[in-house]
């Protein structure tokens, strides 16, 4: 199944087969085996421990699977280091801010820049006209951050925080962007922003989204994929999935029942 | 905002031109064995202040990187016979060509240390540059034909020969040399890639996630602090005149961190301060009675409760305080939170303080536990 | 953070800086001050021996004038002035201490240091500042006098190699010993003590057939024990220090070695003798040699001993070699200023000159200068026997007076062609 324009794309963005990952005696993920067309915006729902970090640790490469194999955009990066896989165009958020502290948002967002660039290890000042300069302003503009540019992160509110998060993986040009609850701690208006944020972005990037608000998953998502116990259950669109009395009963009810008891 | 910069001007202005006129007013005591030898020590505690600051690695191995320049001067530049063991190693080289060599070199084995140290980080970091420090301190000491033993080499001279046969010149380059490579630190830390230390030094975990290879900057930045220890060890060498196990041991190790932490690791000019207070509390603190008390045969007793004083009152060091004081008196809060922008022209000479660096920064393995919401 | 705190930091530097300045200095009326500066090693593995050594100095200002409430010492005419300073028993820290005595403090005449190659440095550093006057603490390395002598400096201590006189002959004569394994530590001391023993051995037709050095401080001497021969050699040369001693002893016991001991100077001392252990038996018997002996009678040393149990009653219970050396080093410097009743004037030339012609009795011998103002002074062998109680003791075997640094070999001797290293001597 492709979206967007299927001639131009032969490989999906995204191919896990029999992939496993274990922690000691934890079976974290099992056997998960998933696709993800270029250019498709899915959802990842599940209860607690379902496995949904831990298969974006995987996909990143923060973890290595322990069983089964990643590929990404039609290669297989199942060995690959994190910032090799970066550099094939996966950029990624974190459910908790992985922010640096001690610089400003404008660095924050030139390091997401040159990160996938060449000049890494460039000894000299970046130059006035640099294009780094004028992509981190419109970065900044894209996620709302222009007016806070030169403050230090750590002076940033903590919705700002949430945004320039989401600046930071969408400066390093990514191909596939993988969102791990971007809306937690959001106020109601700031979820608004970043639905909206979501939805504009261009079909030439496929997104992955963990979230646990639906109004915000299921407004972004084409697709959605229930994981529970480590493993995916059910995938289909929105509609099916809030259909699905399998998922209302392990995810919904499950939460529900959280909820109230 | 202009008047505290022309203000600070005006400062380093009159405290160059004291450094500058230091020499010519001083004694050669005061010369050598007090501003040269501050200034020495005060380039190997930046090196540590650079790496701690700017990467959260808070190294304990820059008195060995120190002495390594110090030993590959000394077999640069010494004739084959005036090894102590009388085995022939020694090249004979001029003084300057020998420097060049012992400071690649060591830059080369800052590279090394950092490679074996880039994956490990806070506690762990320290004990494994601790480790790195105490293995250099045996290297030479066991390896006689090499490095000569517990007695090292003698003999070794700069290029305007012996420092006290012209004190202020060999000051001079000492300050020239520290200044240069103050100034070549400040350009980097500006730099792109002074900035991917400060990432790296932040959260390593997302630099790896933002395309970064974490340890090859990690590397990078043990290499250009091997670099000035480098330096700082060859002046060190023509200083003495001699290298021997007694440089790199424990000790000095452990002098190049109270330096770094009496002057305040977050600030670079610490380092100097750091150094001067440590040098002259070393050398006068046998000279200083109390009420009739003599500490001359217990001078180390006060030498480490004046340590004790300093960390407790100033516990990011001198400068720090000197900071601290200098805010409220001029009602100026909240200066720790000003960011300095190397992107931005406008950030000028303002550039802002580390967040304090701990022993133990953030550890980049993030959740090592499967935690899922 | 580059940048802003530049004028800060250089304001709190000369803030310091003036603090400290004012510490410094202190002066006294009345007659003229001469300045002596005391080096001697106060931190780390010789602190305690640095402490007995000052007292040596203080012993012998104490017997030749009167201690005055501002510090000073009054002499005939003139006063004196101690300044200590403390080294950590590395060169590169004598040098500096040295230095600042001498180009700070502004001291006429040094007095120190106490270890070899702190001593070789301070020496190299007298060359340079040929109007002061340089006198050993116990330092004992060869080369501080005998090769490439500095002109300032004097010597009134003898040194390792003369530390070892009569001991290779005894061991070979009457000890019938003919093969000797050496284990020492690797710095210039160990050097020349075994250079010492081996001169007289070898000449006398002795052989070493092994030499293994360690460095200061190993703990662990499983490797040396496991090399040593196990047949062929009948008795083992230890030149090791305090601790270190104290772990070759009982690591080669527990090894199951038979062979018998011969000590440097500082291997066989009574804080060895007191360890309670294994080995002890084997110790009966371990020959030694040294400027002291505990048990000496002649009267200067008893003099000497109660001189300095009743002046310092905090210290050792009795002077070691380092508080002997010391003494003797501020004797010869006392006798010189007399002579030229405190005159220092001329770039101290009278007083250099007086120095060299220095001569007088120590509580262990007579002591007087060579050519290149090295003391030609008295030596013990001692032999650790066991006592009536049952506890080791070093008794005195023999003493020789005189010796000079070459022990009677003469300096045109090939032992003493070359410096003494781990190499040189040989006679394997």
């Amino acid at each position: 199944m492709t979206f967007g324009t299927a001639a131009e794309v032969s490989a999906p963005a995204l191919r896990l087969q029999g992939v496993g990952r274990r922690f000691g005696a934890l079976q974290a993920l099992h056997d998960v085996s998933m696709e993800v067309a270029a250019g498709e915006r899915r959802a990842i729902l599940g209860p607690n421990g379902a496995g949904k970090t831990t298969l974006f640790n995987v996909v990143a490469g923060d973890f290595l699977p322990t069983s089964g194999s990643v590929e990404l955009f039609g290669k297989d990066v199942t060995s690959l280091t994190p910032y090799a896989r970066t550099r094939l165009g996966v950029c990624r958020t974190y459910q908790t801010s992985q922010l640096f502290m001690g610089l400003t948002v404008a660095q924050s967002l030139f390091l997401a820049i040159r990160g996938v660039q060449r000049g890494r290890f460039d000894p000299r000042r970046p130059k006035a006209d640099d294009p780094a300069r004028a992509h981190s302003n419109e970065v900044a503009e894209t996620v709302g951050l222009t007016s806070v540019l030169q403050s230090p992160v750590g002076s940033l509110s903590h919705g700002q925080q949430r945004q320039l998060e989401v600046g930071m993986a969408l400066a390093g040009k990514p191909r596939l962007l993988m969102l791990d609850e971007p809306a937690a701690g959001l106020s109601r208006t700031e979820r608004v922003v970043l639905t909206e944020l979501l939805q504009r972005l261009p079909r030439d990037i496929t997104v992955i989204l963990v979230e646990h608000d639906m109004d915000v998953a299921l407004a972004v998502a084409d697709r959605v994929t229930v994981m529970a116990e480590g493993t995916p259950i059910v995938e289909g669109n929105p509609s099916e999935i809030q259909a699905n009395r399998t998922v209302q009963d392990i995810y919904l009810g499950h939460a529900v029942g959280v909820h109230h008891g | 905002m202009s008047w505290v910069r022309s203000r600070q001007g005006i400062v380093t202005i009159v405290a160059l031109l004291i450094l500058v006129v230091y020499p010519l007013v001083m004694p050669r005591f005061w010369v050598l064995s007090i501003g040269s030898y501050s200034i020495i020590l005060g380039i190997a505690a930046l090196s540590l202040v650079f790496m701690s600051g700017y990467g959260g690695m808070v190294s304990l191995a820059q008195a060995a990187l120190a002495g390594f320049a110090a030993y590959m001067l000394a077999l640069a530049t010494l004739a084959p016979s005036t090894n102590a063991t009388g085995s022939a190693i020694g090249f004979g080289l001029p003084a300057l060509a020998g420097a060049v060599i012992a400071v690649v070199l060591t830059t080369a084995l800052g590279a090394l240390f950092g490679a074996i140290s880039a994956r490990s980080y806070g506690t762990y970091f320290l004990m494994l540059t601790l480790a790195l420090a105490v293995g250099f301190f045996y290297i030479v000491l066991q390896n006689y034909e090499i490095f000569g033993g517990h007695i090292g080499f003698a003999g070794i001279l700069g290029p305007t020969g012996q420092p006290r046969a012209n004190p202020e010149v060999f000051y001079y380059i000492c300050l020239a040399t520290a200044t240069a490579v103050y100034l070549g630190l400040r350009y980097i830390v500006r730099s792109q890639l002074g900035l991917t230390f400060q990432g790296v030094r932040d959260n390593p975990r997302r630099m790896a996630a933002l395309g970064y290879r974490v340890a090859a900057h990690r590397i990078a930045l043990f290499a250009i602090a091997g670099f000035v220890a480098g330096l700082s060890g060859v002046l060190g060498a023509w200083y003495r005149g001699n290298i021997s196990p007694g440089i790199v041991d424990l000790s000095r190790t452990i002098d190049v961190l109270i330096i770094a932490v009496i002057g305040g690791l977050g600030y670079p000019i610490g380092a100097f301060v750091g150094a001067v207070v440590f040098v002259l509390m070393d050398v006068f603190a046998s000279s200083i009675s109390l009420f009739g008390f003599s500490f001359d045969e217990r001078f180390n007793t006060l030498i480490g409760v004046g340590f004790v004083v300093i960390v407790l009152v100033a516990p990011d060091g001198l400068v720090g305080l000197a900071n601290r004081a200098w805010q409220s008196a001029t009602h100026r809060g909240g200066g720790r939170r000003r960011a300095v922008d190397p992107l931005a022209a406008e950030a000028g000479l303002l550039a802002a303080p580390m967040p304090a660096t701990s022993i133990a920064p953030s550890e980049p393995a993030g959740d090592g536990t499967p935690s899922n919401k | 953070m580059f940048g802003a705190k530049t004028g800060r930091g250089l304001v709190a530097l000369m803030f310091v800086a003036s603090i400290a300045a004012s510490a410094c200095g202190g002066s006294s009326g009345g007659d003229k001050v001469i300045k002596i500066g005391g080096l001697a090693t106060l931190s780390g593995p010789f602190a305690v021996p640095g402490q007995d050594g000052f007292r040596g100095v203080e012993q012998a200002l104490a017997k030749y004038g009167k201690k005055l409430a501002s510090g000073n010492w009054q002499m005939d005419g003139y006063q004196i002035q101690l300044i200590k300073e403390g080294s950590d028993a590395t060169p590169a820290v004598a040098l500096e201490k040295a230095k600042k005595l001498i180009e700070q403090d502004n001291v006429d005449i040094l007095i120190g240091p106490l270890s070899g190659d702190e001593g070789l440095a301070v020496k190299d550093y007298a060359k340079t500042v040929p109007d002061k006057t340089f006198v050993n603490g116990s330092s004992a390395a060869q080369d501080t006098t005998f090769r490439d002598a500095a002109p300032n400096f004097f010597r009134f201590s003898t040194d390792g190699a003369q530390w070892m006189a009569g001991l290779g002959k005894y061991a070979f004569t009457t000890k019938g010993y003919k093969n000797v394994a050496i284990v020492a530590e690797d710095y210039s001391f160990p050097y020349t003590q075994v250079g010492g023993f081996m001169y007289e051995f070898c000449a006398a037709g002795g052989h070493v057939v092994q030499k293994n050095w360690v460095p200061l401080g190993t703990k662990d001497y499983s490797s040396v024990v496991s090399n040593l021969p196990t047949s062929g050699v009948d008795a083992i040369y230890v030149a090791l220090g305090g601790s270190d001693a104290v772990n070759f002893f009982t690591q080669y016991n527990q090894a199951g070695g038979k062979a018998k001991f011969i000590g440097g100077s500082i291997t066989v001392d009574q804080s060895v003798l007191s360890v309670t252990g294994s080995f002890k038996d084997q110790l009966a018997g371990t020959i030694a040699a040294g400027p002291t002996a505990d048990s000496a009678t002649n009267q200067e040393w008893l003099d000497y001993v109660k001189a300095y149990k009743a002046q310092f009653t905090d210290g050792l219970p009795f002077p070691g070699l380092f508080a002997l050396s010391y003494y003797n080093e501020t004797i010869g410097v006392l006798e010189g200023l007399k002579a030229v009743k405190g005159d220092l004037s001329n770039k101290e030339a009278a007083f250099m000159a007086a120095l060299a012609k220095v001569s007088f009795d120590g509580p262990t011998g007579h002591v007087s200068l060579d050519a290149n103002r090295q003391a030609i002074s008295s030596n013990y062998v001692t032999e650790v026997q066991k006592g009536a109680d049952g506890n080791l003791q070093n008794v005195v075997i023999s003493k020789a007076d005189n010796v000079d640094q070459t022990l009677g070999l003469g300096a045109t001797s090939p032992f003493l062609a070359q410096p003494v290293s781990r190499d040189f001597p040989s006679c394997p």
